[in-house]
């Protein structure tokens, strides 16, 4: 028999408590749960990144985390960038670069590159690609996304300047 | 169905839970265990997550050892700042998979991490269809035909490292706590000697003096996010420019990290100058060191050869 627990996961600011099977993967959680489903669900192995999602600041893969492990935690999903119906700057230079094609991998990159310019404001290449290491893009190529993330730390650099 | 136990509290408390459950698996980061059970590779239902126990995070410095709890993140160990005279861990950490599994992964799982294997490490459907091999249960190696035991490669990268700087395993059970050197936890047929009632608490390294260079050099089939071919490990103690002690360790060499025991007699007393000229030696010496396998991607003479490289590679930062 699994047991079921409570948890109390803040979830894009806003706190979700539930009862879960204690086996309930984090990924699964939020996609069923929290009906989050902009966190997708792809290789199931900590392979691919497309299930990407910050917890408590740290970039981690949702399929290979209980969800219990995020309990009394904070998640940051896909759907926790956008404000008032406004895309994220990182969101909107993805679009303005080009970056997404079939779309699937994109939260995950567009969280880890979040992940990277929460650390740092202006990255070099090296560290926008050792940044996005976990992160597998089948079809759109990453020279693209490499282009979006530095568009965003620019857009980020100047949203946090007011220019 | 699958059963986890979230516990944060104390290792003492822990351990006497452990001994009292059957079929339990203790989980950390669950990097390397969760896609085991998504596998099908896991038969215990029963997972006892030890990842916020506070115990298990603890740094400590006397005057003889630098102690890195188990449940540290490898994120986290890159950036201890007394870690610095240790530059091989710090590029050993840093050279681990991609930032979510450094991010999730910890030093403890790292270095108890399952050894792998190109028949082992494959889908239900795949392995279904031919008989157990020794990991599995049966009574076969495929990787290495006429084995008596599994020979699955164990490829932790701070492994390596750690024991070439003489690491000692700090491993707490219901009875004790107990301490082992990391180069004896490790057995044979990718065993290693823990207990599934006794949890790593944490690691323990001597303390360093003088002037002592270290280098992590790794041969993956990818520049990023990939398990090592074979990876080298060398710590040396050196005073002016003469080597006084030094510690060579191959990884992914085999069922677990190979000691180059030649290399102490071999190389100490020389000058760093003087390593370019007994390079074919240790090289020669070195080779029977990494098991005449392939592993998943390599033959056994790529594997050879790649050590001879990396071997180098680390020997001559030293100068």
């Amino acid at each position: 028999m699994t047991e079921n627990l409570l948890v109390k996961i803040n979830v894009n600011g806003k706190i979700h408590e539930d009862q879960i099977p204690s086996g309930l993967k984090l990924i699964d959680y939020l996609r069923e749960y929290c009906g989050l489903t902009g966190t997708k669900k792809s290789c199931g192995e900590g392979e691919c990144g497309a299930c990407s999602v910050l917890v408590d600041g740290r970039l981690v893969y949702s399929c290979i985390m209980f969800a219990v492990q995020a309990d009394g935690k904070k998640v940051v999903t896909i759907e926790g960038l956008s404000m008032d119906g406004e895309l994220h700057p990182i969101q909107q230079a993805f679009i303005e670069a080009g970056a997404i094609q079939c779309g699937f991998c994109t939260p995950g990159m567009v969280l880890a590159t979040k992940a990277l310019l929460d650390r740092t404001t202006d990255p070099n290449e090296q560290e926008i690609r050792e940044a996005l290491s976990g992160n597998l893009c089948r079809c759109t190529g990453y020279t693209k996304i490499i282009d979006a993330v530095k568009k965003a730390a620019d857009k980020m650099r100047n949203y946090s300047t007011g220019c | 169905m699958i059963s986890v136990i979230n516990f944060k509290g104390s290792v003492k408390d822990a351990v006497q839970i452990l001994a009292e459950k059957r079929n339990v698996k203790i989980v950390a980061g669950g990097t390397d265990l969760m896609p085991q059970m998504n596998r099908g590779l896991v038969r215990e239902t029963t997972f006892f997550c030890i990842e916020d126990m506070p115990e298990l995070k603890q740094i400590k410095k006397d005057d003889k050892w630098f102690m890195l709890g188990a449940g540290l993140k490898l994120t986290e160990l890159c950036n201890i700042q007394g870690l610095k005279n240790y530059a091989s861990v710090l590029q050993a950490a840093q050279m681990v998979a991609t930032p979510q599994i450094r991010n999730q992964g910890t030093l403890g799982g790292n270095l108890l991490q399952e050894n792998r294997c190109m028949y082992y490490n494959q889908s239900i459907s795949w392995r279904r269809s031919v008989k157990k091999c020794f990991k599995l249960g049966g009574d076969r190696c495929y990787q290495y035909k006429n084995s008596p035991e599994c020979v699955a490669l164990f490829q932790s990268d701070l492994a390596p490292v750690l024991m070439s700087f003489g690491a000692r395993a700090v491993i707490e059970g219901p009875v004790g706590r107990r301490e082992v050197n990391l180069e004896k936890l490790y057995l044979s047929g990718g065993k290693k000697d823990i207990r599934p009632d006794e949890i790593l608490v944490g690691i323990k390294i001597p303390l360093i003096s003088g002037e002592y260079k270290s280098s992590y050099t790794r041969k993956a089939l990818r520049g990023s996010f990939d398990f090592p071919v074979v990876s080298c490990a060398a710590a040396a103690e050196i005073r002016g420019n003469i080597i006084e002690d030094i510690n060579i360790v191959f990884g992914s060499a085999g069922p677990f990290p190979k000691v180059v025991k030649e290399a102490k007699d071999m190389v100490t007393g020389k000058t760093t100058e003087q390593l370019e000229e007994i390079m074919p030696e240790i090289k020669k010496v070195s080779r029977k060191y990494i098991a005449p396998f392939r592993d998943t991607r390599f033959d056994s003479f790529s594997r050879r050869m790649f050590a001879d490289e990396l071997l180098q590679s680390a020997l001559l930062s030293f100068r």
